[in-house]
């Protein structure tokens, strides 16, 4: 196994699912669970690969799906917050309806069921980027994918940014965290919710357009799962950019890992197995490292305490008279 | 605003449900047609093959005004016995047509209930079929003799001695053509390098598609593939490797994204055997209580070539082997290395 076949190979597939998982973030973060992601994912592809074979252009088809997938979003918006229905049962409803609309308009559009292939001339261009592609191995991961790839990696990045550093990133944050609380301090929490809600369907409706422009094809439930794995990565990382980023990538190194021990032979029963023993241990090491860092730390201080550490007696000493004077 | 949109909502489903028991296209009640229900295991558009039958039923019905065909998907579990007893309970149908191991044992259940209908099971692999008077069983397609004709033809065509075989998931259909691929290597050159490596996806085409280019970056030029919609990820990864990288499509041909790389297809036309099931149940010629296979001698199954790529000495070698298959000298087994 070549490692730097299968870290490129990791940074083509982790894409789509971590540009799902970034805009799924922004409704995780104001309480609304992103279980509709799957279903805007799958939007994504049919409207990229229709939008690319209507306007003849895989940018336009991009921004096609970006924008009416947007539109989805701010229909499940409207329903979540101004009609109260509950975000799960309207998400199910959003995966079910995709997911038979998506078969139903493949015969008016395009004239055949099941699948539609684009002609080669409009897959998505890839890039030679100057200073990375001299770079040896470097260029083997990094160089030759299409822009979009690009900006999902730098994508955790200004989310991170935009979340920490911005006004909207403290509303957000705050909306979330407190909703009572944001409004009693001026902040319209009704646009901030619309606006991360809508920011969902945009970024998970790119992922989708990654997915099938890379492809060149849609093809019925080609998502297989890749929303639902991108919630994972969300719910795992508590909706941290970052940490999501990370979750992403250990998913995609999952699936080249996958892809390239079935071809060496190793059974599939055993390497299906594998991206759900990662998630757990994604899941468990970070609880457990923090459980094992504050025990460590617990029994330092009980040693010093034994040993009569002279900053532990003058902290004594200290809380001592502060209780006594009182 | 809430009641307005709660009224137009109703007004909305009450559409729908008028819409879902409106006309039908033929009386279906009539004496003198022939009622045949179809039941789809999978959604209608999520293999080719199923949509290629889906096609030529839907013709066939137009065409014939004797036969009456009412096609449905029964694709969830526990929908298979209450969807295909609601079809009996109709008591309209004369022939009922399930698929594959998943619609069996529901299939078994209502029949025993319906002795007056006809049930015919597609690739059911009833092997006590004998027991049940009114269910039938066929073959679609020899996939055993499929796999062994391009195994060959890799075999034939390999200039790096390594071929190999995807397969969509781990199912006794898929298990068949690679057996059938592996003794069609082994035939030709023992001492080939041949692998078979599983997909696990039936719709993912990106895992496909990388798949089969780190299959071709090993070295291995030619690949047989039957992963249903999530072929046409092996056939891109072909049509983008450079060289003498070529690919054998199963079922169904993608010709038409290959560039030239798919050479050739053992093609499996499991709706003409519809068609014949549905004649000669018609004719009430329909063979109970068997398992048949319709195969090549019954022009179910061809071996095609897509381009100039196969030289005309191997296509002779394929078929001098077809020959012999026919003809009962070579046996292909149903044994998975």
């Amino acid at each position: 196994m070549n490692i730097t076949q299968l870290l490129g190979l990791t940074v083509r597939l982790l894409v789509p699912t971590l540009l799902v998982a970034l805009g799924g973030i922004f409704s995780f973060r104001i309480k609304v669970f992103p279980l509709g992601l799957e279903g805007y994912m799958l939007a994504g592809c049919f409207l990229a690969v229709t939008g690319t074979y209507l306007f003849g252009s895989p940018y336009l088809g991009m921004a096609f799906a970006a924008i009416l997938v947007m539109l989805l979003a701010l229909i499940f918006a409207f329903f979540v917050i101004e009609l109260s229905v509950n975000p799960v049962i309207c998400a199910f409803a959003i995966n079910t309806i995709v997911a038979g609309m998506t078969r139903f308009l493949m015969i008016p559009v395009f004239g055949s069921s099941g699948r539609i292939y684009l002609d080669s001339a409009l897959a998505l261009p890839r890039f030679q980027v100057p200073i990375i592609k001299s770079i040896p191995i470097v260029a083997d991961i990094f160089n030759n994918h299409s822009a979009l790839v690009y900006v999902a990696l730098l994508l955790p990045f200004v989310i991170q940014f935009v979340y920490y550093k911005t006004n909207y990133g403290l509303s957000l944050r705050a909306t979330g965290a407190y909703e009572e609380a944001a409004v009693a301090v001026g902040i319209s929490t009704r646009k901030v919710r619309y606006i991360a809600l809508m920011t969902t369907g945009c970024l998970a409706g790119l992922g989708g357009a990654q997915l099938s422009l890379t492809a060149n094809l849609f093809n019925v439930g080609m998502t297989d799962g890749r929303g639902f794995t991108a919630l994972a990565a969300i719910v795992l990382s508590a909706g941290e950019p970052i940490r999501a980023f990370l979750g992403c990538i250990l998913f995609g190194l999952c699936d080249a890992l996958v892809l390239n021990l079935s071809s060496e032979g190793i059974p599939i029963q055993f390497l299906s197995m594998l991206p759900y023993i990662l998630a757990i241990l994604f899941a468990v090491m970070p609880p457990v490292i923090r459980k094992l860092s504050e025990r460590t730390a617990f029994s330092k201080l009980q040693l010093r305490i034994r040993q009569n550490d002279p900053e532990i007696l003058a902290s004594r000493a200290f809380h001592h008279s502060v209780n006594s004077e009182e | 605003m809430k009641k307005i949109l709660s009224v137009t909502l109703c007004i909305l489903m009450l559409g729908m449900l008028a819409a879902g028991c409106g006309s039908k296209a033929k009386e279906t009640e009539q004496k003198d047609v022939f009622n045949v229900a179809f039941c789809a295991i999978y959604p209608f558009d999520q293999a080719v093959w199923l949509s290629n039958m889906v096609e030529t039923l839907t013709k066939y019905n137009e065409e014939h005004d004797d036969v009456n065909i009412k096609m449905v998907e029964v694709s969830e579990t526990s929908q298979y016995e209450p969807k295909i007893r609601a079809l009996a309970e109709q008591g309209i149908y004369d022939l009922i047509m399930t698929q594959f191991s998943g619609h069996v044992e529901a299939t078994i259940a209502v029949a025993k209930d319906y002795p007056d209908i006809q049930f015919f099971s597609y690739d059911g692999m009833i092997n006590n079929v004998a027991e049940y008077p009114n269910i039938t069983e066929g073959q679609g397609g020899d996939r055993l003799v499929n796999g062994f004709l391009s195994g060959a033809c890799a075999a034939y065509m390999t200039q790096t001695n390594k071929v190999c075989f995807i397969g969509g998931k781990e199912i006794e259909s898929i298990q068949k053509q690679a057996a059938g691929w592996q003794q069609g290597v082994k035939y030709v050159n023992p001492d080939i390098e041949d692998k078979y490596v599983i997909a696990d996806t039936f719709a993912d085409t990106t895992i496909t598609r990388e798949l089969a280019a780190n299959l071709y970056a090993q070295g291995f030029d030619v690949i047989g593939f039957s992963a249903s919609g999530a072929s046409a990820g092996v056939v891109q990864a072909a049509a983008e490797a450079e060289g003498a990288k070529y690919a054998i499509a199963f079922e169904t041909h993608f010709d038409e994204i290959s560039n030239g790389k798919e050479i050739a297809a053992a093609l499996t036309y499991a709706d003409k055997m519809m068609v014949q099931v549905i004649e000669k149940a018609k004719e009430g010629k329909l063979e109970m209580s068997v398992q048949k296979m319709y195969g090549y001698a019954e022009g179910v199954n061809d071996f095609v070539y897509c381009n100039d790529v196969v030289p005309q000495d191997v296509r002779d070698k394929v078929q001098v082997l077809l020959d012999k298959i026919l003809a009962g000298e070579i046996v292909v087994e149903f044994v998975l290395d």
